[in-house]
């Protein structure tokens, strides 16, 4: 495969967040020992990504087919044991019991555009964000899904709303404020106890704003999630645990931890580029997805859907239009355009390293694959051996932009590409990581080239 | 026929006759059942997390929406943001011990970061009349060894409106309608739990029941809530 073609394929890759620990033994699927084809297609048929037909064919399965839903949890939930696979497989598609039960909650909403205005009458007044009218076209489920994306509050946020009447705590925790005057992914809400608030929704961490332009799909590597609590308690007074400021404190930009149990485990914040080539979502590779086929679409929905309404408390569920909505938008996510790398010697020799060496794992069209042992790896474990989300398996990263993506590795401790492929990295006395000084174990395929051969990889990295 | 057969067939029937009229109310056929709720309730979710004071003022029941909420002004002062690895020690930061209403600056305006522990259940009447719901108990159980953990106190019923918000709620299910209600539900004695789980063990990461027994009218039914996870107060689980 070329370079070119494989930067087009790759433009259809990445995933939302990942996860974490232990307490019974997780039961993994399938770990990825596979020999990999040379030129990076999908290793199976079934692992082919969705074209937009077959996706919008999905359509009435997912909104009008209960036993249909539930077969595609149930095959994208790969250890059924953790506490994600448990709460779920007990919640979600019982009929009688559980999620199902909860009323749909359609939200009025407004962007947020400056401190918040002290009259609500205007809020209350407006529209709710779906019209209720449920779309028939690509085009128009895609429009339905940015809107999600953006306006569906996934919970009250009271530290984002601190930040945004501080605009030095904002600017300082990467709070932005767009060229139309709004703050992507921080939105004014009617909440379901009558009251307005401030909420979050998917685009905080999940779009940035490049030259006042909003470039949705794009990790918010500089949102600084520990750092806007933290003002919140230091500004205001309101106590907080010693041990939980310091865990916040550690996170740092573009990290957070989104698991349910007392790990620490906190991720990198992903791209959602490409996401229809993903064998697994989360960096745990908590759910299968490509290899699903055509509960693949279902299974991102699902994920969307469960994570709403848990993120709001399981007090109400979203519309299950808006969740479909939302998935169709997420894969239509692209990064934003750029001019054609050109073509060199050194980008050449780069890709010749990278299927020699690299490809073995980073063996699909977005530059993912199927998940890898934590073990073989040798990454971090927390996080695929954890109660929560563990799997056992990391999925590799999707490189699509890969070069723009840094920091590197699941938990971002890993600075730059340069830094990824020393060896130095894996000794004591290692101070460069991004998380401060120490060795960082893992990931050594690239740290045995000489150095010229590792320029060259990251010249051909920096074309994807 | 012989007259002594009909005689005989003649005493059989008066009794039946009888039995008929009934006991001197002439010809009315009997009355129609009392029409009755039928509910059958199911837990729709729960989430253990904090028990948060209710707001001020809200009305123990009625119907009257909850009060307007007033967003707090932006902050005077500015201060600037320390570096991040001076967050965590940093002697800005307040620490736990008393209740948190009560430490927050004099000069703030904000509430106390806090989310509330609640339960949904779902009530369908498919009966002919209103019934009356009340919660008798609220048990937390050990999912994986049915454990009873201890109880765990209800409060603040609310009901669904179709306009997107929780109401409060006098717990009358109306004939032939759904409910679906939400109960702000107090912490359970966690040291209790930890005990009766056999010492220390991490909460966060084992899976729980909610056992509810509740009457429809006087008559009582208990029902089991799906497995749920004690919720961390500090993350954003996505």
């Amino acid at each position: 495969m070329s370079r070119r073609s494989l930067a087009i394929a790759l433009a259809a890759a990445c995933d939302p967040a990942p996860a974490a620990p232990p307490a019974t033994e997780p039961v993994p699927k399938a770990i990825s020992t596979a020999p990999v084809p040379e030129d990076m297609s999908p290793p199976t048929a079934s692992a082919a990504p969705l074209d937009d037909a077959r996706l919008l064919a999905q359509t009435d399965r997912y909104l009008g087919d209960p036993a249909a839903r539930r077969r595609a949890l149930e095959r994208s939930l790969r250890n059924p044991t953790n506490l994600y696979s448990r709460t779920r497989l007990g919640s979600y598609g019982r009929g009688e019991l559980g999620w199902d039960l909860l009323p749909a909650w359609n939200p009025r909403v407004q962007p947020v555009t400056g401190p918040p205005p002290t009259d609500d009458s205007q809020l209350r007044g407006g529209p709710q964000l779906w019209d209720g009218q449920r779309p028939t076209t690509l085009a128009q489920w895609q429009d339905l899904g940015r809107r999600v994306f953006f306006l569906y509050p996934l919970r009250p946020e009271i530290f984002a709303e601190h930040a945004l009447a501080r605009p030095d705590v904002a600017r300082a925790i990467g709070l932005h404020v767009a060229a139309d005057g709004t703050s992507p992914g921080v939105v004014r809400f009617v909440d379901i106890d009558g009251s307005a608030r401030v909420g979050i929704t998917c685009a905080l961490c999940h779009s940035t704003l490049e030259a006042g332009v909003v470039v949705p799909g794009r990790a918010r590597r500089d949102l600084d999630y520990g750092g806007m609590r933290l003002a919140y308690h230091r500004d205001t007074g309101a106590p907080v645990d010693p041990e939980l400021a310091r865990r916040m404190a550690t996170w740092g930009p573009g990290r957070a931890d989104i698991t349910e149990d007392d790990d620490e485990d906190p991720v990198a914040i992903p791209d959602l580029w490409g996401l229809r080539s993903h064998a697994a979502l989360t960096q745990a590779a908590t759910l299968e997805h490509a290899t699903l086929g055509d509960d693949a679409p279902l299974a991102l929905a699902i994920r969307q859907e469960t994570q709403i309404l848990h993120a709001n408390g399981e007090r109400t569920r979203p519309p299950r239009e808006l969740a479909w909505a939302l998935a169709l938008y997420l894969y239509s996510l692209t990064p934003p355009a750029r001019p054609a790398p050109e073509q060199t010697a050194a980008i050449d020799r780069g890709q010749a390293t990278f299927r020699r060496d690299c490809s073995h794992c980073h063996s699909d069209p977005g530059g993912g694959g199927p998940p890898i042992a934590a073990a073989d790896i040798g990454t971090d474990p927390a996080l695929a051996g954890g109660t929560s989300r563990g799997t056992g398996l990391y999925r590799p990263a999707p490189l699509l932009r890969v070069a723009e993506a840094a920091p590197y590795l699941h938990d971002g401790t890993v600075a730059a590409l340069p830094d990824l492929f020393d060896p130095d990295r894996l000794r004591p006395g290692y101070t460069r990581g991004a998380r401060g000084p120490g060795p960082i174990a893992g990931h050594t395929p690239g740290t045995e080239l000489s150095p010229a051969e590792r320029d060259d990889l990251i010249a051909y990295l920096h074309t994807l | 026929m012989p007259a002594k057969l009909y005689a005989v067939l003649l005493a059989l029937s008066l009794p039946a006759c009888a039995a008929h009229e009934g006991p001197a109310t002439g010809d009315k056929p009997p009355p129609p059942p009392e029409p009755r709720a039928e509910i059958r309730a199911s837990i729709a979710s729960v989430q253990l997390i904090q028990d948060c004071p209710d707001p001020p003022g809200e009305a123990a029941l009625s119907n009257a929406p909850a009060g307007p909420y007033t967003p707090p002004p932006p902050a005077a002062a500015a201060a600037p943001m320390p570096a991040m690895e001076e967050r965590a020690a940093s002697a800005d930061i307040p620490q736990p011990g008393s209740p948190a209403a009560a430490r927050m600056r004099p000069d703030s305006n904000w509430s106390p970061p806090c989310t509330q522990s609640t339960m949904q259940i779902f009530l369908p009447n498919t009966g002919e009349a209103a019934g009356q719901v009340r919660v008798l108990s609220v048990r937390l159980v050990d999912a994986n060894t049915k454990r009873d953990l201890g109880a765990i106190v209800p409060r603040k019923p609310h009901q669904w409106q179709p306009q997107g918000a929780y109401q409060p709620w006098n717990e009358q299910v109306a004939a032939k309608t759904n409910v679906n209600a939400t109960y702000r539900l107090a912490e359970p004695d966690w040291s209790q739990a930890t005990v009766t789980l056999g010492g220390p063990t991490d909460l966060y990461s084992r899976p729980f029941l909610l056992e509810v027994q509740l009457s429809v009218d006087g008559v009582a039914q208990t029902i089991r809530s799906p497995e749920f996870v004690r919720q961390q107060v500090h993350i954003v689980v996505t």
